[in-house]
């Protein structure tokens, strides 16, 4: 939309609390999204699951995003993911808790790197 | 929230606001808005609570290096969150590759297109010549054909471009019956659409 007279790409990098990934619907919504926004990073915040594999991510995920980190959720509350494309990034975990995950993201195509934090802060902290 | 307009309806804790705007002073934090939107997430009621707790940061450093970053909220068909979309833009050049998609082989107007390109290219008595022209032919018809092809994404489009639309007019007053329950069919007609998508 706003990059329609530009010429160079932009890296796009998907956000969303999707309140639980743990139905069909969910899979479906977030596979949409991903083709809709064609992003290269997605970050999800709230999976409510406490853990993932590739064959999982693979649920909602293109053939695309392959590499994934993860910071599992307490119980049925929040849940961090992480998912990159690993032919344009090189990415490692830099740091995580259960609030955060920050990724750095080397791009195999113009040698940038940059970190990408994913954060969920919970409304009700005691 | 850093202040009241980051929800539509009074209220919020300005004790923690004034905490979340001193952190993102000391941290050198730039907040990058969500491009013609005032808030992320809906209690989903007819006359609904909405607020921004969603946020975007990047720092003054990013800023100098990065001028070309914004984020585009997206529409929401689930969760009672928007997803969004954060553009960094960079300075790798876009390709123009050619794509052959394997599904228009079983499209029925697809022999056609090939075959009225392969015979209309010009004629030239080097044979290598020739076939790459052919080819050269084909692939431009390709492109064009797809384009008008492609219906099914242009009405996607469209439907999640309407229900911004009212997410957006719902930042700014509530939404009438008959928006509201416009909005309901727009949501059930886009998930018929990408389920036939999805199928495709």
């Amino acid at each position: 939309m706003n990059n329609k007279n530009n010429n160079n790409r932009f890296t796009k990098i998907l956000f969303w609390n999707i309140r639980g990934l743990n139905s069909q619907e969910k899979w479906d919504a977030i596979r949409d999204k991903i083709s809709e926004s064609a992003c290269q990073v997605l970050c999800i915040q709230e999976t409510k699951r406490e853990s993932f594999d590739y064959f999982y991510i693979k649920r909602f995920c293109p053939k695309s995003l392959d590499q994934f980190a993860f910071f599992p959720s307490v119980g049925a509350s929040g849940g961090l993911l992480t998912v990159w494309n690993s032919s344009i990034f090189d990415g490692s975990i830099v740091q995580m808790n259960s609030y955060a995950i920050t990724v750095k993201l080397a791009c195999k195509l113009d040698n940038k790197t940059f970190h990408v934090t994913n954060i969920y802060g919970p409304a009700n902290l005691a | 929230m850093r202040n009241p307009e980051n929800r539509n309806k009074p209220g919020g804790d300005t004790g923690e606001m004034n905490m979340f705007n001193e952190l993102i002073s000391d941290l050198d934090l730039v907040d990058i808005p969500f491009s013609g939107r005032n808030f992320s997430w809906s209690n989903m009621q007819a006359d609904p609570l909405l607020v921004k707790l969603d946020w975007v940061f990047t720092n003054s450093s990013w800023t100098l290096s990065h001028p070309a970053t914004f984020v585009q909220p997206l529409s929401r068909p689930i969760s009672d969150h928007i997803p969004y979309v954060l553009h960094i833009g960079t300075h790798i050049p876009k390709g123009c590759m050619f794509r052959f998609e394997s599904f228009w082989v079983e499209h029925p107007g697809f022999m056609d297109i090939v075959k009225l390109h392969w015979d209309n290219s010009p004629v030239y008595a080097n044979a290598a010549k020739n076939l790459s022209s052919k080819l050269k032919q084909v692939r431009s018809g390709l492109r064009k054909w797809s384009k008008s092809l492609s219906n099914l994404n242009k009405l996607i489009f469209n439907c999640n471009w309407v229900l911004q639309l009212l997410d957006g007019l719902e930042d700014q007053r509530i939404l009438s019956r008959l928006e509201n329950s416009f909005r309901r069919l727009v949501k059930h007609h886009l998930s018929q659409l990408l389920d036939s998508k999805r199928k495709y």
